[in-house]
């Protein structure tokens, strides 16, 4: 049985024959011959058999299919996952470009509201040291900067530009120790040098150990020849100092702009033709930081009536804020006492 | 042969068609699926000889080409030659190790898919080559091998119940 006899040997030529055969009249013919309606036949002898087998095992089939097709799953489960970081990439960006949107909105309305000439500009280095509030900007010589020119943000004062390459800048930031901007009090038209002090809160010197001045109570630059531009916001006044010194007044100043978190800012190229006074204020003023003290740093629309007789015309004149912008409750606002210092009631703070 | 065993034969090949066609051809683990037609004709053949090797392999692969679109007659003459050659294989051995079969599976599997692929790309029919060439190539040698003892075990089985090719 197992011994290759002459007869097999026959029968297999005669087989490959055939297959040769069948081969070359399919591959010659093609479509339309007696072997398609062999095809037919076979089809419809197995088709039915397949399907029940099929529909029999298909639970079966489906296991081993899916157990067949781990590699293919496992490469789906990778492209999917990779989908899925994308996707989330992409709500990460948006949710940036949306901040981003809102930075570039707040700059647009201050540099409108000044009349400021501006140069838009991304911080792209914060300075090294723990001494120095140092910026490095993406815009030199080359795009219109020069030595002085004052930074600003949606949010107001950023700095002024100490040191210009043509193509990037470095930019002094309002808090380093260096830095001293003359600021007024937007509403009680009180002159005096800001200056920063790092991460703690701004000193401003009022001249005028008998100023009047209110917690709460927006800050200006107040512009000079050459240097910082006027009517950009500064900061609110966060505490004023008991100590009474004989010749000024110290006021801690809460900067609107958040150091840590720079991003675009703008360099006012060219200063506005009038003086923009308090109109920079109108939104750039509610920033509500989580501070200690409760105060309302909006609410310059209303100044106390005791303090606006003090400080005449230069306070407020006609430029006072919308209401809209005001967080204050009510039109008269409570000038509660203690909270506006000066001669007339120089009350101990709590 | 009498004719209970070519019933048996022919049975197992149907059998064998239709769990290929329906369930193995949904399996196919990294890209490759097992040949059972391949490896019940092969058994086929290491246990009853060349001459059933190759009636089993013809009839198998003639249903095989009537099921596929691929030209007619192509799997035909390789299972032809293939049960043949397992056939002739047999007739070298007194008595058959474990994993005798195993091997001639193994090894007469790649040579199916390898002639496959070269009778196709002369007829033009598919052009197998490259990586899945290989993979093919390797995976379903390994899936036919580790078949082969299950199928063998019936095939000899089924034989001893029917009739002893010794004792014919």
């Amino acid at each position: 049985m197992y011994r290759d006899s002459r007869r097999t040997r026959i029968v297999l030529a005669l087989l490959i024959l055939t297959s040769f055969t069948l081969i070359t009249i399919d591959y010659r013919a093609g479509e339309g011959t007696a072997l398609r309606g062999l095809r037919t036949a076979a089809a419809a002898v197995f088709g039915p058999v397949q399907r029940a087998v099929t529909s029999g095992v298909r639970p079966i089939g489906n296991a081993l299919a899916t157990l067949g097709d781990l590699g293919g799953l496992n490469d789906e489960v990778h492209s999917l996952r990779a989908e899925n970081q994308e996707l989330r990439n992409q709500l990460h960006q948006v949710d940036d470009l949306r901040r981003e949107n809102d930075a570039l909105r707040k700059l647009n309305g201050l540099t409108a509201r000044g009349g400021y000439k501006t140069v838009r500009c991304r911080v792209v280095a914060l300075g090294p040291g723990n001494f120095e509030w140092t910026a490095t900007v993406d815009c030199g010589s080359r795009d219109g900067i020069s030595k002085d020119q004052t930074v600003v943000n949606g949010d107001g004062l950023v700095g002024k530009v100490v040191e210009v390459a043509p193509f990037t800048s470095l930019v002094l930031l309002a808090i380093d120790p260096q830095f001293t901007v003359i600021g007024r009090l937007a509403v009680h038209g009180t002159t005096g040098p800001v200056t920063g002090n790092g991460l703690r809160p701004m000193e401003m010197q009022l001249l005028a150990p008998t100023a009047l001045v209110s917690i709460g109570e927006a800050i200006v630059s107040n512009g000079v020849q050459g240097g910082i531009v006027s009517g950009v916001p500064i900061g609110v006044v966060t505490k004023v100092s008991t100590a009474r010194s004989v010749v000024t007044r110290t006021v801690e100043v809460r900067p609107f702009v958040d150091f840590t978190a720079l991003d675009t800012v703008a360099v006012v190229v060219e200063p506005p033709r009038r003086d923009p006074r308090n109109a920079v204020l109108v939104t750039a003023t509610p920033t509500p930081t989580p501070s200690a003290t409760p105060s309302q740093p909006a609410c310059l629309a209303s100044p106390s009536p005791g303090a606006s007789g003090a400080s005449g015309a230069s306070g407020a004149p006609g430029g006072t804020p919308s209401p809209g912008a005001s967080p204050c409750p009510s039109a008269t606002p409570t000038p509660t006492p203690g909270r506006t210092f000066g001669t007339p009631r120089p009350t101990p703070t709590p | 042969m009498s004719a209970n065993r070519l019933a048996v034969v022919v049975l197992s090949i149907v059998t064998a068609l239709v769990l290929q066609t329906s369930v193995l051809a949904r399996i196919s683990f990294l890209g490759a699926k097992p040949d059972l037609v391949l490896v019940v004709v092969v058994c086929f053949a290491l246990s009853d000889g060349p001459a059933v090797g190759m009636g089993a392999g013809f009839a198998a692969g003639l249903v095989v080409d009537l099921l596929g679109t691929h030209t007619l007659g192509l799997f035909a003459l390789v299972l032809c030659v293939v049960g043949y050659a397992a056939g002739v294989i047999r007739s070298y051995f007194d008595r058959l190790a474990t994993f005798t079969p195993m091997l001639v599976v193994g090894a007469l599997t790649a040579v199916t898919v390898l002639a496959y692929a070269g009778l196709s790309l002369l007829l033009g029919d598919v052009e197998v080559s490259g990586e899945p060439l290989v993979r093919s190539l390797l995976l379903t040698s390994l899936y036919d091998v580790v078949l082969t003892p299950f199928v063998f075990a019936a095939v000899t089985a089924l034989r001893s119940r029917s009739d002893d090719p010794r004792g014919a």
